[in-house]
């Protein structure tokens, strides 16, 4: 499993579409951090300032169509390029398929992230102060995580789908649901406000890309002034660690689920 | 003389895809060191029955080799699907370097001449389709299987590939494996089988020796060109 494992990873690495995202995201990230050197010399990253928060939105949404979109690809093409009947015939299990396969998409959106990041911290060394490198350092882990789950999410729809086109689409519209879709209408509208908290909770969990980006915003402002209701619900229930820990612990379990699921799917269907 | 025992013994296969029956309580008894072309129409089932018994379809019956079932990964099966497409980015090296883990240090029965495939630095979306089938081909027969399932292999190789591969095909066979080679086109594989298998509409029409297959498909060939 491992060489398997690494070769999806060198062809993931190798691919034009990684080191693109990769690029992308690079720029985006540092672009934004640029424009926003102003906002970090005043309040560096112990508030939620626009450089701040356009960062966080940019990992939300980038790496996460980057990690989604492969993760649904990589596995329906090896089914139907005959390549993943192939490797089963030789002892790869349904669980290999599905585990390396998530590994290398995520390890490739690792790589956007870090590339951002990376860069994002280059440009506001020097001018945010050092006491916050800790939460920076969080933000990027709490990213990693949000990769993760979508990578998962990703290889679910490809073991769904029958063909790449339908994985590809699928991909697409999972994508906008979860980057869009959850917080402009159910998280944006607060209609499940009315329904109690078991609703709050639920809504809460029911995105991981939601959790993600509440859980950064946390780590930025504790207080979570700039949060939404659910946010505010769960800093007064939880307070803000235990919030933060509960929201990342939403997002592995998104990691967990869906590959869990792709396993099953997988081993229940032809290759 | 003792006929040998049956090593592949297949009771009742059968696959549908919907209301579509791709393949019919199929039954097949072959004995060790045997070099079967399975052939038949397109669509008949051919691809059916290897994926049947590579354990790669769902499908209903049974099938054992040395009278264990067959399971994937196994150890004992080798698949080289139709139509196969190694994935372009990956070099002649990444794939040969993966398939030769997954048969996890078994030395190879036979190996392949070394210009059998491109260099190891060429990545499969620079190779031809024939190129890129010679990888397959050699990823697929590495290691020491005793069940070779190798779907159209010789699609897209040139005179000396197709040689070079039906070749190692027979030194498969004479090491003691079985060896199906499913193809439309018969010629090349029934030239060098033992057995032919014919798929009718997704039953097992015939099965009986590659000569007399190969002589009444001569025969065919030269009737229609007479009419």
């Amino acid at each position: 499993m491992m060489a398997l494992a690494a070769f999806q990873a060198r062809i993931l690495f190798r691919g034009r579409a990684t080191i693109a995202a990769a690029a992308v995201f690079a720029v985006a990230a540092g672009l934004a951090t640029l424009l926003g050197l102003g906002s970090f010399r005043q309040v560096g990253l112990g508030a939620v300032g626009p450089a701040a928060a356009a960062i966080v939105n940019l990992a939300i949404l980038l790496p996460t169509a980057q990690a989604i979109l492969l993760g649904a690809l990589a596995l329906t093409g090896d089914r139907e390029n005959g390549f993943a009947a192939m490797l089963r015939a030789r002892g790869i299990g349904s669980g290999g398929l599905v585990l390396t396969t998530w590994w290398s998409v995520t390890a490739a959106a690792w790589l956007s992230l870090g590339a951002g990041f990376g860069l994002a911290a280059l440009v506001i060394a020097g001018t945010v102060p050092l006491e916050d490198l800790p939460t920076f350092a969080a933000l990027f882990g709490v990213m990693l995580v949000v990769a993760a789950a979508a990578a998962a999410i990703g290889v679910l729809v490809g073991a769904l789908a029958a063909t790449r086109l339908q994985a590809a689409l699928g991909a697409i519209a999972v994508w906008f649901t979860l980057a869009i879709g959850v917080d402009l209408v159910v998280l944006g509208l607060g209609a499940f406000v009315h329904f109690g908290e078991a609703a709050i909770l639920g809504a809460a969990a029911i995105d991981p890309l939601t959790s993600g980006r509440l859980a950064a915003l946390l780590l930025l402002d504790a207080e979570g002034g700039v949060l939404g209701p659910t946010g505010q619900y769960l800093v007064s229930r939880l307070g803000s660690p235990g919030a933060v820990l509960a929201l990342i612990c939403v997002v592995a379990a998104w990691v967990a689920g869906p590959i869990g699921a792709a396993i099953r799917i997988t081993d229940r269907r032809d290759s | 003389m003792t006929r040998p025992a049956s090593r592949l013994v297949v009771r009742g296969l059968g696959k549908r895809y919907g209301d579509h029956v791709a393949l019919e309580g199929l039954d097949l008894d072959l004995p060790g060191s045997t070099l079967l072309a399975v052939v038949g129409a397109n669509g008949a089932g051919k691809s059916t029955l290897l994926g049947s018994l590579a354990g790669v379809l769902r499908h209903e019956g049974t099938a054992s080799l040395d009278g264990r079932p067959l399971r994937p990964g196994d150890g004992r099966t080798t698949y080289l699907p139709q139509r196969l497409r190694l994935p372009a980015a990956a070099t002649v090296a990444d794939v040969l370097g993966l398939l030769r883990a997954l048969v996890d240090g078994t030395p190879d029965r036979v190996s392949p001449p070394d210009d059998f495939v491109p260099e190891g630095s060429r990545r499969i979306g620079e190779l031809s389709g024939g190129q890129a089938q010679r990888v397959a081909l050699a990823g697929a027969l590495m290691g020491a299987p005793d069940l070779v399932l190798l779907d159209e292999p010789l699609a897209n190789l040139d005179d000396e590939a197709r040689a070079i591969a039906t070749g190692l095909f027979r030194a498969h066979r004479d090491a003691g494996a079985i060896v199906l080679v499913a193809s439309p086109a018969a010629h090349d594989v029934l030239a060098a089988a033992d057995l032919a298998a014919r798929i009718d509409n997704s039953r097992l029409a015939a099965l009986g020796p590659a000569t007399a297959f190969l002589a009444s498909l001569g025969h065919t060939i030269r009737s229609e060109g007479a009419a």
